[in-house]
C-alpha cells in the first residue's frame, strides 16, 4: 500500500509537513514495516495548479524500514516518518 | 522517397557493425579480466559506449529503412530526451513551466517539421530568433522577475544545443546534392562516423600517450596529446572513406577535420556545465545519459551541413551563374 503523508504536492523546496492518518494507520498495525520513499522533481513535472505536464527525469528513492519504539506518540511518530522522507532528499 | 540501399551503404553498414563486434568482444574480455576498482569503471565506461554505438547503428538503420520522415521523427525524439536530461540538470523554477512546455512540445516539433518540409530559411531562425524572442515573452507573461535573464537564457541555451543544433545532423537528408540523390543518408553516417571516431580516438590517445591537460577543471581525461592524436586520427579515417560522400578526398579531409574539431568543443562545453553543476556525466546522477553520447554531434552537425550546402548546394541567386 503506497501512502502519500503530505496529502499534497508541495513547492518541491522541502517535504511538507504529514497528516496524521498515517500514525493511526501504523497504531491499528504496528507489525506493519513502513519503509519511507522520496519521489523528486514531481514538482517540475506537474507543479500545483498545472494541467499539462513537462517531461523532467524523476527519481524514486527508497530507504530503509522505520525504526520505531513500542510506544510512540502522534508527534513522536510523524517526526520520525518525516525525517526518515527528509533524509532520502539528500541521498 | 526513400534511400537506395546501395553497394557503397551495404560495405559501410558492414565495416560498422563488424568494427563494433570487435569493440564489444574486446570490451567484454577487458570487463572479465581487470581487477582494480579504478580500472573497472574505466571499462564499464567503454562498455557504456559500445552499447550506445549499437543503440545508434539500430537507430540509425531503421531510420534508413523508412526514409526520411522516420529519420526526423527518430532525431526529434532524441532531441526530446537530450532536453530532458539538460532541463532535468539545470535548475529551473515553478514559473517556468508553461515556457518548458513550449519548448519541448512545440518548438521541437515545430523545427523538425520545417526541415521535413524543406523550409530551410524557417527552420534556420525558428529557435535563434523566433524561440528567443518567445522565450523572455512567456516567461514575462508568468510574471515572476526573480533571475528572469538567467532563467531565459538556460531555456534558450538547451533549445539551441539538444534541438536546434541535433537537427542539423537529419537537415543533410534534406539536403538536394547534384549527382547524390536518395544518397544522403551516407553523408549524415559519414558526420557520425567521423565525430565517433574522433571521440573514441581522442579517448584512445590520451590514454595511451595523454600528458598535458587542455583544461584540467573541467575534463581531466582531456589532453592535448589525446586531442592531436584522436583529431588526425579521424581526419585520415574520413579521408579515406571521402568515397562515399559526395566530396572530393581534399574537401573530405577538411570537412572530417571541421567535424572533428567541433565535436571536441562540443564535449568540453558540455563537460563545463556539467561541472558548474557538479555532476560527473549526465548520466551519473539522472537515467540515460543522452547528452553525453550526443554532445559532438550537436556541436559538429551545423558547421558541417552549412559547409556542405555552402560547397556542394548552389544558393546562390540565378544571377551569379
Amino acid at each position: 500500500m503506497i501512502v502519500f503523508p503530505e496529502g499534497t504536492r508541495g513547492n518541491g523546496l522541502e517535504v511538507g509537513p504529514f497528516k496524521s492518518g498515517i500514525y493511526h494507520l501504523w497504531a491499528k498495525r504496528p507489525d506493519v514495516q513502513f519503509v519511507p520513499v522520496h519521489l523528486s522533481n514531481l514538482n517540475r513535472i506537474l507543479p500545483k495548479g498545472e494541467f499539462l505536464p513537462v517531461p523532467v527525469i524523476s527519481r524514486v528513492v527508497f530507504g530503509p524500514g522505520l525504526k520505531l519504539e513500542e510506544e510512540e506518540t502522534k508527534e513522536s511518530f510523524l517526526q520520525k516518518a518525516h525525517a526518515a522522507v527528509c533524509a532520502l532528499r539528500e541521498a | 522517397m526513400n534511400f537506395k540501399l546501395d553497394h557503397q551503404m551495404f560495405l559501410i553498414l558492414n565495416g560498422v557493425i563488424g568494427g563494433l563486434v570487435v569493440a564489444s568482444l574486446i570490451g567484454f574480455a577487458l570487463s572479465r579480466s581487470v581487477k582494480s576498482e579504478d580500472r573497472k569503471a574505466e571499462i564499464d565506461n567503454l562498455n557504456a559506449r559500445i552499447r550506445a554505438w549499437w543503440i545508434m547503428v539500430g537507430i540509425f538503420s531503421i531510420s534508413f529503412l523508412i526514409g526520411p520522415a522516420g529519420s526526423m521523427l527518430l532525431f526529434a525524439f532524441v532531441s526530446v530526451l537530450a532536453l530532458r536530461e539538460y532541463v532535468s540538470l539545470i535548475s529551473t523554477t515553478r514559473a517556468d513551466h508553461r515556457t518548458l512546455f513550449w519548448s519541448f512540445f512545440v518548438f521541437t516539433p515545430l523545427q523538425y517539421w520545417f526541415w521535413y518540409k524543406g523550409w530551410y530559411g524557417l527552420a534556420v531562425i525558428l529557435i535563434p530568433v523566433y524561440a528567443f524572442l518567445f522565450i523572455p515573452i512567456r516567461l514575462a507573461l508568468a510574471g515572476e522577475t526573480t533571475g528572469f535573464l538567467d532563467r531565459a537564457s538556460r531555456i534558450q541555451w538547451g533549445l539551441m544545443v539538444c534541438v536546434y543544433c541535433i537537427s542539423y545532423a537529419p537537415a543533410l537528408l534534406t539536403l538536394n546534392i547534384p549527382g547524390y540523390q536518395r544518397q544522403n543518408a551516407k553523408l549524415l553516417l559519414f558526420l557520425v562516423i567521423v565525430v565517433q571516431l574522433s571521440d573514441v580516438f581522442q579517448y584512445a590517445w590520451g590514454k595511451l600517450i595523454g600528458k598535458r591537460k587542455i583544461a584540467s577543471n573541467i575534463s581531466p581525461n582531456k589532453t592535448w596529446e589525446g586531442f592531436m592524436g584522436g583529431v588526425l586520427t579521424a581526419v585520415a579515417l574520413g579521408t579515406a572513406l571521402w568515397w562515399m560522400t559526395p566530396f572530393t578526398p581534399i574537401q573530405a579531409l577538411f570537412l572530417s577535420l571541421a567535424a572533428a574539431f567541433m565535436g571536441f568543443a562540443g564535449s568540453l562545453t558540455m563537460a563545463a556545465i556539467q561541472r558548474d553543476r557538479g555532476v560527473k556525466d549526465f548520466g551519473s546522477t539522472i537515467e540515460g545519459g543522452i547528452l553525453d553520447r550526443v554532445d559532438s554531434i550537436c556541436f559538429s552537425a551545423p558547421l558541417f551541413f552549412h559547409l556542405t550546402r555552402w560547397i556542394l548546394v548552389s544558393p546562390h541567386p540565378i544571377w551569379f551563374h
